[in-house]
C-alpha cells in the first residue's frame, strides 16, 4: 500500500512541477529546444533551410501571442479601429512578425541563452535574458509575456533595449498620422509580398 | 592641408561607423511622454506603452541622408564586407574587435571617471593592463573570460546624458549615421580621447600603417557587428528611417540607464 502511495506521489511530482513553470522557464525551454534544432547534424546545411524553418516554426510560433502583438503595435489606434480593419491589419502584421522571426532564428546557430532574471506580476512577466552569439558577442534580450487561458506567450522581444513593439509603434505612428489606416494596410502589405518573394 | 586630409580621413575612414551605435553607444531622455490613452483596453494592469516623441526638426533633410546613406551601404560596404567575410574567418574578425577595443580603452576609462564610476574606471584599467600582456595586444579577452571583468563601455554622449543633457535633435549625419545634438557633441570629444586619432595627428610613422590600420578597424566593425545591427533594423521596418531612429534613440536610452 504504501508503496503505491509512493508510486503515485512520485509520478506526481513532475506533473505538479511541470505546472508550477514560470514564465522564465516557458522561454527559455522554447528557445533552447529551437536552438537544439540549429545545432542538430541532421538538419544541417542549405539544403535543408525550409525542414529546418518548419522545425523551428512547431516551436516558436506557439510561444507568441500574435493578438497582442498586433495590438499593441498600433498603440492608440487600434480603439479608432473598426473591428474588419483590426481583424485584417492583425493578419497580415502577424505574417510580417513570423516571417522576421523564423527568418531571423535560422540564419543563428551555435548560441546561448543565460537566464537572468524575471519579474512577474499577476498576468504580466519580463524575463531578462542574454544571448550569446558563437563569435561570443553578448546581446541583451528580455521577453515580455503574458498569461492569457493559463499560457504564458511571448508579446514583446527587447534587444539591447529596443522594443520590436515600441519600434513597430513609432513607425505606424507615424504613418497613421499622416495617411489614413488604409495606406498603412497598404505599406505592410508590400512588405508582406517582399517576404514572399525572397 | 593636412587639417583638411584629417576632416576627410574622419569622416571616410568613419563610414563604416553608420550602424554602429549598438557597440558603443548610449541615451536620450528629452522624449516628453505621451501618456496614449488605453481605455480600450481591458486589462487593468497595462503597462503604459507609448510612442516615445523625438524631436526631429531636420526630418526631410534627415530622410534624404537616410536614403543616401543606405545606398552608400548597399553598393560600397556590403560587397566589402562581403569579400572580408571571404578573407577573415568570423574568429579572427573577433580578435580584431577585441584589438581595437582595447586601444580605445580611455574613452571607456576617462568616461567612466567623468561620470564618477570609479569602480569601473579601475576596471577599464585592469582590462587593459591583462589584456596587452596575457591577452597579447589585447586580441584575446582574458580580462574577461578568465577575470570576469567584462567591458564597461561608456562614451561622452552618455556622459552628457548623465548629467542630465538632453537628445537634443535628431540628426543624421552623411556617413557617420544616426545622432543627436548631444551625441554629436560627444562623438567629437570621444574622438580626442582615442589614441588611434593622435596617431594621426603626432605623425607616427609610417603614414600608411594608420591609414591601413583605421580601414581595417572599420571594416572590420562594419562586418563583425554593425552589418547585422543595421540590417536586422531596416529589413524587418516598413518606415526603415523611423524604425532605425526608434532604435537608436532606445538603445542610446539603455546604455545612459546602465
Amino acid at each position: 500500500m504504501i508503496r503505491i502511495l509512493l508510486i503515485v506521489f512520485l509520478t506526481l511530482i513532475p506533473s505538479a512541477l511541470l505546472c508550477a513553470e514560470t514564465p522564465g522557464e516557458i522561454v527559455i525551454e522554447a528557445i533552447e529546444q529551437s536552438l537544439e534544432v540549429l545545432r542538430a547534424p541532421s538538419l544541417q546545411g542549405p539544403e535543408k533551410t525550409a525542414q529546418r524553418k518548419e522545425k523551428i516554426r512547431e516551436v516558436l510560433e506557439p510561444m507568441f501571442n500574435f493578438y497582442e502583438m498586433s495590438k499593441r503595435s498600433l498603440g492608440r489606434h487600434w480603439k479608432n479601429c473598426t473591428a474588419e480593419e483590426r481583424e485584417e491589419f492583425t493578419q497580415i502584421f502577424t505574417d510580417i512578425l513570423r516571417e522576421t522571426y523564423l527568418d531571423r532564428s535560422t540564419s543563428y546557430s551555435g548560441e546561448k541563452i543565460i537566464y537572468i532574471r524575471e519579474n512577474t506580476q499577476n498576468i504580466r512577466s519580463k524575463v531578462q535574458t542574454n544571448i550569446i552569439t558563437t563569435e561570443g558577442k553578448k546581446i541583451s534580450v528580455d521577453f515580455s509575456m503574458i498569461k492569457n487561458n493559463n499560457a504564458w506567450k511571448i508579446y514583446d522581444i527587447t534587444i539591447e533595449g529596443v522594443s520590436t513593439v515600441g519600434n513597430y509603434r513609432s513607425q505606424f505612428n507615424s504613418i497613421l498620422n499622416e495617411s489614413p489606416f488604409s495606406h498603412l494596410i497598404k505599406e505592410l502589405q508590400k512588405k508582406q509580398k517582399e517576404f514572399a518573394d525572397t | 592641408m593636412k587639417h583638411y586630409q584629417i576632416v576627410l580621413l574622419l569622416l571616410l575612414s568613419n563610414i563604416f561607423l553608420i550602424p554602429c551605435f549598438f557597440i558603443h553607444t548610449s541615451e536620450a531622455q528629452d522624449s516628453t511622454d505621451i501618456l496614449d490613452d488605453f481605455n480600450d483596453y481591458e486589462e487593468e494592469d497595462w503597462e503604459i506603452e507609448e510612442a516615445p516623441v523625438i524631436h526631429d526638426p531636420f526630418a526631410s533633410y534627415n530622410r534624404l541622408i537616410f536614403k543616401l546613406n543606405d545606398k552608400i551601404i548597399y553598393r560600397i560596404l556590403k560587397p566589402i564586407s562581403k569579400g572580408y567575410d571571404l578573407l577573415v574567418p568570423k574568429t579572427v574578425q573577433n580578435k580584431i574587435n577585441n584589438a581595437f577595443s582595447n586601444i580605445k580603452m580611455p574613452i571607456r576609462f576617462f568616461n567612466n571617471i567623468f561620470q564618477k564610476k570609479f569602480n569601473r574606471a579601475s576596471t577599464e584599467l585592469g582590462r587593459f593592463a591583462i589584456n596587452t600582456t596575457i591577452g597579447l595586444g589585447g586580441l584575446f579577452d582574458p580580462a574577461s573570460s578568465t577575470f570576469n571583468l567584462d567591458q564597461n563601455t561608456e562614451d561622452f554622449g552618455q556622459t552628457l546624458g548623465y548629467y542630465g543633457c538632453n537628445t537634443g535633435r535628431y540628426i543624421m549625419w552623411p556617413f557617420l549615421g544616426p545622432s543627436s545634438g548631444r551625441d554629436s557633441i560627444g562623438f567629437i570629444v570621444d574622438l580626442a580621447l582615442n589614441p588611434l586619432t593622435w596617431f594621426y595627428i603626432l605623425d607616427v610613422e609610417p603614414e600608411d600603417l594608420f591609414t591601413g590600420l583605421s580601414a581595417l578597424n572599420h571594416t572590420n566593425n562594419y562586418t563583425y557587428t554593425a552589418r547585422d545591427n543595421y540590417n536586422s533594423i531596416t529589413e524587418q521596418a516598413i518606415d526603415p528611417y523611423i524604425a532605425l531612429q526608434h532604435a537608436y534613440v532606445q538603445n542610446r536610452k539603455k546604455n545612459i540607464e546602465e
